[in-house]
């Protein structure tokens, strides 16, 4: 963790970070760093603390100890409701809308912090999600699980994020979808924003993503390119044996 | 039916209410997922606000209304606060809990101080209103309030709602309801959302509030119809699923017409209470699957406190292992003297005693049914209403009090499993709303059933009821019966929660499901707590009879099951001598200070003290003590030696290094060192004044040397006292073998194994089982050891009654039963005649060879220790001047010429022995060993 050999200094940088959810210690001295205009894959088998890891970036949870810098800037401990607005959008795995809330709603309540031109936001993201467009005055609840994850990006795209962090982008999802979904997220990152994801498969990360980073139990195991992630057989072991087995490519 | 226009109308009215107080309950379930129990008492502030405005202080109504508005959104939001304070992160119970306090605290605010109403004025005047107007709807008139209400209710209604779904804040409020997490990432401050939530429920609380003042006799806030009201809203809200504000508000309205229609075609008493409760009742079944949605299996209300361990060196201390016998004794002693203290002496203070008594033991109920399995229930007191009723109903039959009480017990715990049963199903909010209502119903329903009270009147008797042929005329005497009736409770629930049962009772409320998997049916254990704690609190009815002798159902005010619940959180949770605590927490100050039991004093010392408690103190009084006690413990373990109890292994039973003693400049030890190897058998000899004894009561703690180690079973024990020595398995016997003359020679030999082995005092005193069969094996052990003595015929007689030698033999036995290491014997053949003498050497190094101890031993009769030792220390004068084996020590020249007095011959005489066996010559060697033996081996035959 030499600082001094990557300048400039990285987009997001997680430095030493614990966390616990009461008595139960999740995150051990975890560090990495997000590259600006990268996507990153976060990796590594159930209950890593990968999840965990997005909380703390977006502010939902406070880290015990260690610092996050966001463009050089200590944010560990700034709320979420106040992240957001400096650019760093989370969605969270499976459960990133308002079910209570008809789909238009829960993309105004995705502007929320938004002014004049939400209008011309949420017509633009509708574009780019035209399923999402046709079920405008349903409950968002009421939607399927790939439409509800269109609906979460789209929310969270509305804001024009710096950072953009996805928590299972693939789970629960059919494989054309999921491309799809990809195909999203490789557009986003052509405009410019930083990607973060976290991903149960390998292979789709590797497929996506710039750089990864493998978490087992809280530490950070592994940092560097998808493909060399791959040879290293333990490591892909332990997702194998920890989750679902890899999808062929 | 004509009528019927204008009964629906006037129910319409009324219902409003109600659905103005369910759309609150809704707002604040959605926004915080609990139910709010002030929101009816949250509007009284400013229905208070606006009277004394009016009232007091001449302002015009308009204006007296915004004040009172915003009065009303401000308690909302210092509610919030001051649960968000400290407990947003408890369980929802916990929650539901503290409003219940708040809800008190508020009804206070409304009795006494400046928001207090001149009631007469009230009577008189009327509640203020905006204009004075009437519309006749057949034979009815409504009144100006209640037309407002037909107009305003509606309007608010529909207001919130628009604000609801079509304002940005209002979509915000919504979107935090529906998932708070992805609230806060669009950038919604949850926090804020849910103090606007409060202030927009608590302002609605208020309107209703003020609109329904002007239909009262009194300001209808008092604590009882308070809860009426919360529970038509609760019903509503509960029909609407906790969900919809919409359906709450139609259910609201459509209640108070089923209501008011109930009321103006029947003519049974109560049944239009009942139908709110039934309502509420078929809200919760019907929509079940939507609530149980919500329950996320943290719904209890105990705190665990972490157990702060003992330190192992002072567990075994008298006084550590009694603290909680010496804590019972002393709380059980203050209640039952409680009647004979000053200023409670009158029979009017053994009444509120009695009523103390009968509130500690239903809550002694909730401890089982909430502390032990988890359940909730606000409606205790009803319970105990259905004991007192039941109790006077055989009262009749002159039964006596066993069979009454038994009676009583058993239709309570019917009555308890009956309603719990509705609920059992949902945890901890849903049986508390259930429980409530059957307070209500109990109250306005219930008890006011000629069948229930057996009388055209609805008043009742429980006057002078018989315990065995005697009349309890006096509540003194009531008060006595009931002190054994709490101890009989106290007792047979410490067994309880240490069988079988009081395991399953705790794993269902920890984890029904493992529970389940451990063959436990949750459902069942459910009902069987809720049938103990029935029965519990039905005893306690028939006390709180036997106080009252008189009463009718409009003693059961439903509020007070809200302080049974008081009691229990603020004595501490599931611990027994919490409740105790509780009730005198609660209500020393209203029932036992004279003029002091009014509304207002009860509601600060039951609301006040139940939110200080979940606020500062979750763990109630009983935690304080508890946490007092470790303090103490603690304190205790520091301020003792820094000694392990427990002996190292390996190490030597003795090491006495460079022990000094002075006694007022004479040096009774001076710089003495010696040790004993395991099994050995070490002779102290030296004459009078060479400081024998004194390195005797050094070792075994009652001398403090000056400087010097001792150091027993590798442990350094200067400065440890006397009554910590024997745990290290050091035991000493002392040169007047006093032994205790009062106690039998098997008493005493009991004793010494009592170190080991201590049975409680209670235990003791009620003969249990546990008790007896240490008991029983500690006879036998020391019959076992009598006869190895010989003493087994002597097992009965007293010790002072035994002769010296007998004595010190038993003195021998008792230091055996306590399973010595090391043994001090300080002169044990002083005193005996010279057959006894012989029989002690082979008696010692029996002891020696049987229980593996060491021993030091001091005397003055040489042959004998001679024969004994395996090496001998020589003191003179404070010092150790000869060590060696017999044979060593006999010829060393210091010990012949500085205590013996240079002559050889003068060792080998020990008194009584040289007459018998007079030294020989041929003797040089080993003079006397082979005699001593002959003669010892010959007294034993």
């Amino acid at each position: 963790m030499n600082d001094a050999s990557r300048a400039p200094s990285p987009l997001l940088e997680v430095d030493r970070v614990d966390f616990s959810y009461g008595s139960v210690q999740v995150l051990f001295e975890t560090s990495f760093h997000v590259d600006r205009g990268e996507i990153l894959g976060l990796l590594g088998t159930n209950g890593a603390g990968k999840s965990t890891v997005l909380r703390v970036l977006s502010g939902l949870a406070n880290p015990s100890s260690g610092t996050i810098r966001y463009r050089g800037t200590d944010i560990s401990g700034v709320p979420a409701e106040q992240l957001c607005q400096r650019g760093i959008a989370l969605v969270m795995g499976g459960k990133a809308v308002f079910p209570d809330l008809t789909v238009r709603e829960n993309l105004e309540m995705g502007g929320y912090t938004l002014g004049a031109e939400l209008g011309e936001r949420i017509d633009r993201e509708l574009i780019r999600f035209p399923q999402v467009a046709r079920r405008l005055d349903n409950l968002a609840g009421s939607m399927s699980g790939g439409e509800q994850q269109q609906l979460a990006i789209a929310k969270a795209l509305l804001v024009d994020p710096q950072v953009l962090c996805i928590d299972e982008l693939s789970l629960g999802l059919a494989p054309v979808i999921v491309g799809e979904m990809f195909q999203v997220v490789r557009e986003v990152h052509a405009g410019g924003t930083t990607c973060v994801l976290v991903e149960q498969s390998l292979s789709l990360a590797a497929e996506l993503c710039d750089r990864a980073v493998f978490l087992d139990k809280g530490a950070v195991r592994f940092e560097g390119p998808p493909a060399e992630l791959l040879e290293r057989g333990d490591l892909a072991r332990a997702v194998f044996l920890g989750g679902e087995p890899m999808r062929a490519v | 039916m004509s009528d019927l226009p204008a009964v629906v109308l006037l129910g319409i009215t009324v219902g409003l209410q109600s659905a103005l107080l369910a759309v609150g309950l809704v707002l604040i379930y959605r926004a915080s997922r609990f139910i709010n129990f002030a929101q009816a008492q949250m509007g009284a502030v400013a229905a208070s606000v606006l009277a004394v405005l009016v009232f007091d202080f001449d302002l015009p109504y308009p204006l007296a209304l915004v004040v009172a508005l915003v009065a009303g959104g401000l308690t909302g939001a210092g509610i919030e606060r001051l649960l968000g304070w400290r407990l947003f992160d408890k369980s929802r119970l916990t929650l539901l809990v503290a409003t219940i306090g708040v809800a008190q605290l508020v009804l206070m605010s409304t009795i006494i101080g400046p928001l207090a109403l001149d009631q007469g004025r009230l009577a008189t005047e009327g509640y203020p209103q905006p204009f004075t107007l009437s519309w006749r709807v057949g034979s009815f008139v409504l009144n100006s309030s209640q037309v407002t209400t037909l107009v305003v209710a509606p309007l608010i209604a529909v207001g919130l709602m628009m604000f609801l779904t079509n304002t940005k804040t209002g979509k915000a409020i919504r979107a935090a309801a529906s998932n708070p997490d992805a609230a806060r990432l669009s950038g919604v401050s949850v926090r804020k959302v849910s103090l606007l939530v409060w202030v927009l429920a608590s302002t609605v609380s208020s309107l209703a509030a003020i609109l329904y003042a002007p239909s009262q006799p009194s300001l209808g806030f008092a604590a009882g119809a308070s809860i009426g009201l919360l529970l038509r809203g609760l019903a509503a809200a509960l029909l609407a699923g906790m969900g919809d504000f919409r359906i709450a508000f139609a259910a609201g309205v459509a209640l108070g017409v089923v209501e008011q229609c109930v009321l103006f075609y029947t003519d049974v008493t109560g049944l239009a209470d009942l139908s709110v409760v039934l309502a509420l009742v078929v809200g919760l079944v019907i929509r079940a699957r939507v609530l149980e949605r919500d329950l996320r299996g943290d719904e209890g209300l105990t705190v665990e406190e972490p157990a702060v361990p003992i330190p192992d060196r002072i567990r075994n201390l008298l006084v550590v292992k009694y603290v909680g016998i010496i804590g019972w004794v002393v709380l059980l002693g203050l209640v039952a003297m409680a009647p004979l203290f000053w200023g409670l002496r009158s029979q009017e203070r053994a009444v509120f005693l009695l009523f103390m008594l009968s509130f500690a033991i239903v809550g002694l109920g909730l401890t089982v049914l909430l502390g032990w399995a988890g359940q909730v229930s606000l409606g205790q007191f009803a319970v105990l209403g259905v004991g007192a009723f039941a109790a006077a109903y055989v009262h009749r039959w002159e039964l006596g009090l066993p069979l009454t009480m038994l009676s009583a017990g058993l239709v309570a715990a019917l009555v308890s499993v009956l309603v719990g049963a509705v609920a059992v199903r949902f945890e901890g909010l849903f049986l508390g709303v259930v429980t409530l209502g059957f307070a209500f119903a109990a109250r306005s329903w219930l008890f006011r059933q000629s069948w229930v009270t057996t009388s055209d009147t609805d008043i009742v008797y429980l006057r002078d009821p018989h315990l065995f042929r005697i009349q309890i005329q006096t509540a003194r005497t009531a008060y006595a019966v009931g002190v054994v009736v709490l101890v009989l409770i106290v007792l047979s629930l410490h067994l309880l929660r240490r069988s079988s049962v009081g395991r399953a009772l705790l794993a269902v409320r920890d984890n029904p499901g493992a529970a389940a998997a451990y063959g436990m049916n949750p459902t069942a254990v459910k009902l069987l707590a809720l049938s103990i704690s029935g029965f519990i609190t039905g005893l306690g009815g028939v006390l709180w009879g036997m106080g009252q002798q008189t009463w009718n159902f409009s003693a059961f005010d439903p509020s007070m099951s809200f302080v049974m619940l008081s009691i229990v959180v603020v004595g501490g949770l599931g611990t027994l001598h919490g409740p105790i605590l509780g009730t005198i927490a609660v209500f020393a100050w209203p029932y036992l200070v004279p003029d002091a039991n009014t509304p207002a004093i009860r509601a600060l010392t039951s609301g006040l003290l139940l939110l200080i408690t979940l606020l500062f103190f979750p763990g109630g009084l009983a935690a304080v003590l508890t946490k007092a006690k470790d303090r103490v413990l603690n304190l205790l373990d520091r301020t003792m030696p820094e000694v392990d109890f427990a002996p190292v292994a390996g190490s030597r039973p003795l090491e006495v290094t460079d022990v000094s003693i002075a006694f007022g400049g004479i040096h009774a030890l001076d710089g003495v060192s010696l040790h004993v190897e395991e099994g050995e058998i070490l002779g102290l000899i030296g004459g009078n004044g060479a400081g024998k004894s004194t390195l005797l009561n050094c070792i075994s703690g009652h001398v403090r040397p000056n400087a010097g180690e001792i150091v027993v079973a590798g442990q350094d024990i200067r400065d440890l006292s006397p009554e910590y020595r024997p745990f290290l398995g050091l035991s000493r016997t002392f040169q007047d073998a006093r032994l205790f003359p009062g106690l039998t020679v098997r008493e005493t030999v009991m004793l010494a194994m009592d170190r080991n082995n201590r049975s409680g005092s209670i235990g003791a005193m009620v003969g249990a089982p546990w008790v007896r069969w240490s008991e029983r094996a500690k006879a036998v052990r020391a019959q076992q050891i009598l006869e190895s003595f010989g003493l087994a015929d002597r097992g009965h007689s007293r010790v002072g009654e035994l002769s010296t030698g007998m004595r010190r033999i038993c003195d021998l036995a008792t230091v055996v039963a306590s399973e010595p290491t090391i043994v001090l014997l300080d002169e044990p053949t002083a005193g005996l005649a010279q057959r006894e003498v012989e029989a002690f050497a082979p008696l010692l190094r029996r002891l020696r060879d049987d229980y593996g101890c060491s021993m030091v031993v001091v005397e003055h009769d040489m042959p004998m220790l001679m024969a004994l030792c395996d090496r001998i220390y020589c003191l003179e004068a404070g010092r150790v001047i000869a060590e060696g084996t017999p044979d060593e020590v006999r010829s060393d020249e210091l010990v012949i010429a500085s205590y013996m007095g240079a002559d050889l011959r003068a060792i080998e005489r020990s008194g009584r022995a040289s007459d018998s066996a007079p030294a020989g010559t041929n003797g040089r060697r080993r003079p006397r060993r082979k005699p001593v033996t002959a003669r010892a081996a010959g007294a034993e035959s």
